[in-house]
């Protein structure tokens, strides 16, 4: 298991999905855009072969310039299917599986003035 | 350096009479059981106690996996070996993955396949725990690669 390689991968297929990806969400994000922070929990030791699963959170925010827009881009983005399943199809070789246990912390942010929502995520990898 | 927490270990399983092949990334779980059954022997006017004399040995496989329901993952495998006349699976594992040797005997044998279930509950894992009674040949040890 690879922390930076998940985290590489699964900025390269949030990018093909059309968010733009940083590491933290900055100031001046170009919306929209995602982040996948550090992992919360890594519990090894999952199986005889040394597999993981990884605990870690992927932030969505979109951009507020038209508020009604933004709560329907939101919305779209915490139903399901949604950018959840999204998440869950994606496929590397860095993972066995992704999975979406929950969606959380919806709000709106000053900088960059948008609306976010957090995802709550296992990843399991060999 | 004391090592007596389980971690990596080589488990590798097929059908009986077939090549084995590596399900260590499918399991979580190992063990081999042996058991002797207890033999009451009754009171005798002498001592007046009764006592339990060691009888028939019994030994098992005990794995628990995780498993995917893919053509290649380990559970297709179970399906299969389960399906087949004697249901018996030939196994050959390490407790430690190095190489055989004194300290990292190696354990084999030939098991017979009662369970498999396929599926779990939403959100869970797949997978289950088996427990294999061994047949009449017994578990062999090597400590030779």
């Amino acid at each position: 298991m690879n922390v930076r390689s998940i985290r590489e991968a699964l900025a390269e297929a949030l990018d093909a999905e059309g968010y733009r990806f940083y590491d933290t969400i900055p100031a001046s994000a170009q919306l929209p855009c995602a982040s996948v922070l550090w992992p919360e929990t890594i519990e090894y030791h999952q199986d005889a072969a040394d597999g993981s699963m990884i605990t870690l959170t992927v932030t969505v925010a979109v951009a507020v310039t038209d508020f009604a827009k933004a709560q329907k881009d939101i919305d779209a983005a915490i139903s399901w299917p949604g950018f959840g399943s999204q998440l869950e199809a994606l496929d590397s070789a860095a993972w066995d599986q992704v999975v979406v246990t929950s969606a959380s912390n919806i709000r709106t942010m000053a900088e960059p003035k948008a609306l976010a929502a957090d995802f709550n995520v296992n990843v399991y990898a060999p | 350096m004391a090592d007596y927490v389980q971690l990596r270990f080589n488990l590798a399983v097929a059908p009986a009479g077939e090549a084995t092949a590596s399900v260590s990334n499918s399991c979580s779980e190992f063990r081999i059981v042996t058991q002797r059954e207890g033999v009451t022997v009754p009171a005798n006017g002498g001592t007046g106690r009764g006592s339990t004399a060691a009888g028939v040995i019994n030994e098992q496989l005990v794995i628990t996996l995780k498993s995917g329901i893919k053509a290649a993952d380990f559970l297709s495998m179970l399906r299969e070996i389960i399906l087949t006349d004697d249901a018996e699976m030939d196994f050959t594992g390490t407790f430690d993955p190095g190489l055989v040797s004194d300290d990292n005997p190696e354990f084999s044998g030939t098991a017979v396949l009662l369970n498999v279930e396929i599926g779990g509950t939403v959100g869970g894992l797949r997978g289950q725990t088996i427990t294999c009674p061994i047949t009449e040949a017994g578990i062999a040890v090597s400590t030779t690669p």
